[in-house]
C-alpha cells in the first residue's frame, strides 16, 4: 500500500532496486541502468562510500526468495517477531545457501527485530504483557485486510504461514533481566542472530513510564549480559 | 508476429562471398554477430524501424576486418554505424581503428576482446585513441565475460558509456531485446546527448 506500489510487482521490483544500489555503490565510474522497472542514462554515486566494497547491508524478509537474494549478494539478512524456532528456519535456510554460494556468513549478519518486556520480576513482565491489547495498534478495513490476505503468500523459509494482519506482533522476549538475559542467549544459539533490533515499548502504548523504566532495566541489567554472547 | 523484415544478400570478395541480411532505411548499422553464428532475433528488426541494417556473416579467419571493411565499401556504404557482439566485439573496434572516419558511432555488446583472465595491453593502448563515440553494454547476469570489463573500455576510451542491462545475460539483444534496442537507438542517434533524458513523465495532463 505504501507508495502505491503493486504488491505483486514489490518483489521484482525491490530486488533490482537493490542491485542497482549494490551496483552504484561498486562501479567506479559512472553508468547507465536499463532495467525493467528503472532507468537511467546516468548513475554516478559522490561521495563514494567510505566502506569498500560498500557498508553492511540487508535484505529483510525470511522468505525464501528474500534468503536467496541475501546469499547470491553477500548481504545480511534480517528475520522479525516470529518465534526463535521459526525464524530459525528462515535463518537456517540463509546459511544453506551462502554455503552453495561459497561463503559464510558472520553471526553479525543474522539481525532479529523482536518486542522485548523487561520488568524488575518474571510477573510484573508478564502483567505487562496481558495488559497488551492483542491488536494492532492501526486498523484496517475488512476489504483492505481481505486483500492484503489474498496477495500476502508468506513463506517463512519456503513453508506457507498465513500473516499477521489484524492480531499484534509477538513478543518474544519477555521476563526479569535474568530471564530475558537466557532468551537472548537461545536466540543466539537457534536463530544465530548476532544482532538485536529491539522495541522495549508496548506496541501501541503511548505511555512513556514503563519504556523508561524498561530502558533502564535492559542498560543496566541486560546488555552487560548479553555484550560477551 | 509480423513476419521479419530482413531479406538475404550476398557481396562478392575476391571470389569468396560474404552473406548478409539486410532490412530498414537510413542511416546504415553494419552488425556482426556472436559465436553463435549470424541468427537474427527480435532487437535486429526493432533496429530495423530506425536504421538501414546490415548483419553480416563473419568472413573465416582470425582478422576478418580486411574481408568486412572491402564488403562495407562494395556496397557503398560511405559512413555507418558499427555494433559488435560479443567474441565480434574485436573485430567491430579492429574496424573502428582501422576506419576511424567512416564509423560514426560503435555499439559493443557484451565484448570478449578484453577479459578478467586476458588481458590486452596492446589493444587497451590502442583504444585510447578512438575517439569514435562507443556503447559499452553488459547485461548484470554475464557468465561469459565479467560485466565489471566494462569499466576497461570505459576508462580506456575517451568517448565511451557503459550501460548495464538488468536481468540480461551474455546476449543482452536476445534476452531483453526491447531494452537493447531502446538504449542503442538513443545512442546512434544523439551520441552522448543521450545521457539527457527526453522521456515524458507526466501522468495526466
Amino acid at each position: 500500500m505504501t507508495y502505491d506500489l503493486n504488491p505483486q510487482e514489490a518483489r521484482e521490483r525491490t530486488d533490482e532496486g537493490m542491485e542497482l544500489i549494490l551496483k552504484a555503490w561498486t562501479e567506479p565510474q559512472p553508468f547507465g541502468w536499463q532495467g525493467r522497472h528503472f532507468q537511467y542514462r546516468t548513475v554516478s554515486i559522490w561521495p563514494r562510500p567510505l566502506q569498500q566494497p560498500h557498508p553492511p547491508t540487508f535484505a529483510l524478509g525470511t522468505s525464501r526468495e528474500s534468503c536467496e537474494f541475501a546469499a547470491r549478494h553477500h548481504l545480511g539478512c534480517g528475520v522479525s517477531y516470529g518465534p526463535f524456532e521459526v525464524m530459525a528456519k528462515a535463518t537456517r535456510y540463509y546459511r544453506e545457501q551462502c554455503a552453495r554460494h561459497g561463503w559464510q556468513p558472520s553471526p553479525e549478519q543474522i539481525v532479529y527485530r523482536a518486542n522485548m518486556l523487561v520488568a524488575e520480576t518474571d510477573e510484573e513482565a508478564h502483567a505487562l504483557l496481558r495488559a497488551q491489547p492483542n491488536e494492532a495498534p492501526f486498523t484496517m478495513r475488512a476489504g483492505v485486510r481481505d486483500a492484503v490476505m489474498t496477495l500476502d503468500s508468506r513463506n517463512i523459509a519456503g513453508e506457507a504461514r498465513a500473516p499477521v494482519v489484524t492480531g499484534a506482533l509477538p513478543t518474544t522476549f519477555v521476563g526479569s533481566p535474568d530471564t530475558v538475559v537466557e532468551q537472548v542467549r537461545r536466540c543466539r544459539a537457534v536463530v544465530g542472530a548476532g544482532v538485536l533490533d529491539l522495541s522495549l515499548h508496548p506496541p501501541g502504548s503511548g505511555d512513556l513510564d514503563p519504556l523508561m523504566r524498561a530502558l533502564e532495566l535492559f542498560g543496566k541489567k541486560v546488555l552487560p549480559r548479553i555484550r560477551e554472547l | 508476429m509480423a513476419p521479419s523484415p530482413f531479406r538475404e544478400a550476398n557481396v562478392e570478395i575476391d571470389g569468396s562471398r560474404v552473406r548478409y541480411m539486410e532490412a530498414g532505411q537510413g542511416t546504415p548499422l553494419v552488425h556482426l554477430h556472436g559465436a553463435g553464428g549470424l541468427r537474427l532475433t527480435r532487437a535486429h528488426d526493432l533496429l530495423a524501424r530506425h536504421f538501414r541494417v546490415l548483419a553480416f556473416e563473419l568472413p573465416e579467419g582470425p582478422s576478418p576486418e580486411p574481408a568486412l571493411a572491402r564488403a562495407i565499401a562494395t556496397l557503398d556504404l560511405d559512413t555507418f554505424n558499427l555494433m559488435g557482439t560479443s567474441v565480434a566485439g574485436a573485430a567491430a573496434l579492429g574496424l573502428a581503428l582501422q576506419e576511424p572516419g567512416r564509423v560514426r558511432a560503435l555499439v559493443l555488446e557484451a565484448p570478449t576482446a578484453i577479459r578478467p583472465d586476458k588481458r590486452d595491453a596492446d589493444l587497451e593502448r590502442r583504444l585510447s585513441d578512438l575517439a569514435t563515440p562507443t556503447l559499452v553494454l553488459f547485461g548484470t547476469g554475464d557468465d561469459v565475460v565479467a560485466p565489471a570489463m566494462g569499466r576497461v573500455y570505459k576508462a580506456s576510451m575517451s568517448n565511451c558509456h557503459l550501460v548495464f542491462v538488468y536481468a540480461a545475460g551474455h546476449v543482452i539483444s536476445a534476452d531483453r531485446p526491447e531494452a537493447f534496442t531502446e538504449v542503442v537507438v538513443d545512442f546512434l542517434e544523439r551520441h552522448e546527448a543521450f545521457v539527457i533524458s527526453r522521456a515524458r513523465t507526466v501522468i495526466h495532463p
